[in-house]
């Protein structure tokens, strides 16, 4: 049974031991660290959580009338409402030559809310910052309510000469998707 | 190559419009030159940035 060493204060703990014995340091982060390091495991992950929101002011809470209100309630709470979580594991095990390529899901995301955005604007400037542009961007991006989670997770254990290439196909198609609805928008308002 | 055909996509955004009692022709008086030269230059940025990422992702899954 190995013993571990504290992060804090590189005191020897015995391995039943969760905390450092000298300094109270928790040994859990440090003791996942060393056993990854010693099988020579590269891990990577990445996880993008990005959530806009627009205008979060508290809700109105006029209950006179139901549809009045109930619209009010909307537009100012879901209007930019984007989650996306990509989640990517790679193990690679015991193996050489191994070539990984990913792409750059970071890139997409921030494409993607740069279109939103865009679009935004785009209605915003020629409807004008009125309940009727709020009102067409709603609409629009209730079309897109767009919550997706990726996951992946590829194993090479034990191998040699290993190409992997990987793509996010959701994200690629709702930007695209994205960029016809801002290029239908534009071509709406005789700017193309 | 288009992820959803621009039919669904133009139907979409006139629904929307005519949902709203949105006037366009309204709504086009009202944009300056220098507005429509600024929606041009970012939608073709945005375009180019789009562009390059599909064909990126779509020539690593042809390898």
């Amino acid at each position: 049974m190995g013993r571990w060493e504290c992060t804090n204060c590189y005191h020897k703990n015995a391995s039943k031991k969760k905390k450092c014995r000298h300094c109270d340091t928790p040994s859990l982060v440090m003791e996942e660290e060393s056993v990854m390091a010693t099988e020579m495991e590269s891990v990577m992950v990445a996880e993008t959580e990005s959530v806009m929101a627009m205008d979060a002011r508290p809700m109105k809470t006029n209950r006179k009338n139901w549809h009045e209100d109930a619209f009010v309630d909307q537009e100012f709470d879901q209007i930019f409402k984007m989650q996306q979580e990509s989640n990517e594991v790679i193990w690679i095990k015991d193996s050489c030559d191994v070539e990984v390529k990913t792409t750059d899901t970071q890139a997409a995301v921030s494409l993607q809310v740069g279109l939103q955005l865009a679009i935004a604007l785009v209605i915003s400037i020629s409807l004008g910052d009125s309940d009727q542009g709020r009102a067409v961007a709603q609409d629009i991006f209730q079309k897109f309510d767009d919550e997706q989670i990726n996951r992946q997770r590829i194993y090479v254990d034990n191998s040699k000469d290993v190409h992997i290439h990987t793509t996010d196909t959701d994200l690629s198609v709702s930007i695209q998707a994205l960029l016809q609805v801002l290029l239908t928008l534009v071509v709406k308002i005789d700017v193309l | 190559m288009s992820a959803i055909p621009n039919k669904v996509v133009d139907l979409l955004v006139s629904e929307i419009f005519r949902k709203n009692n949105v006037n366009i022709e309204n709504a086009k008086s009202k944009l300056t030159d220098e507005q429509k030269q600024a929606i041009r230059d970012l939608v073709d940025e945005l375009k180019s940035q789009v562009d390059t990422f599909v064909k990126e992702s779509s020539s690593s899954t042809k390898e």
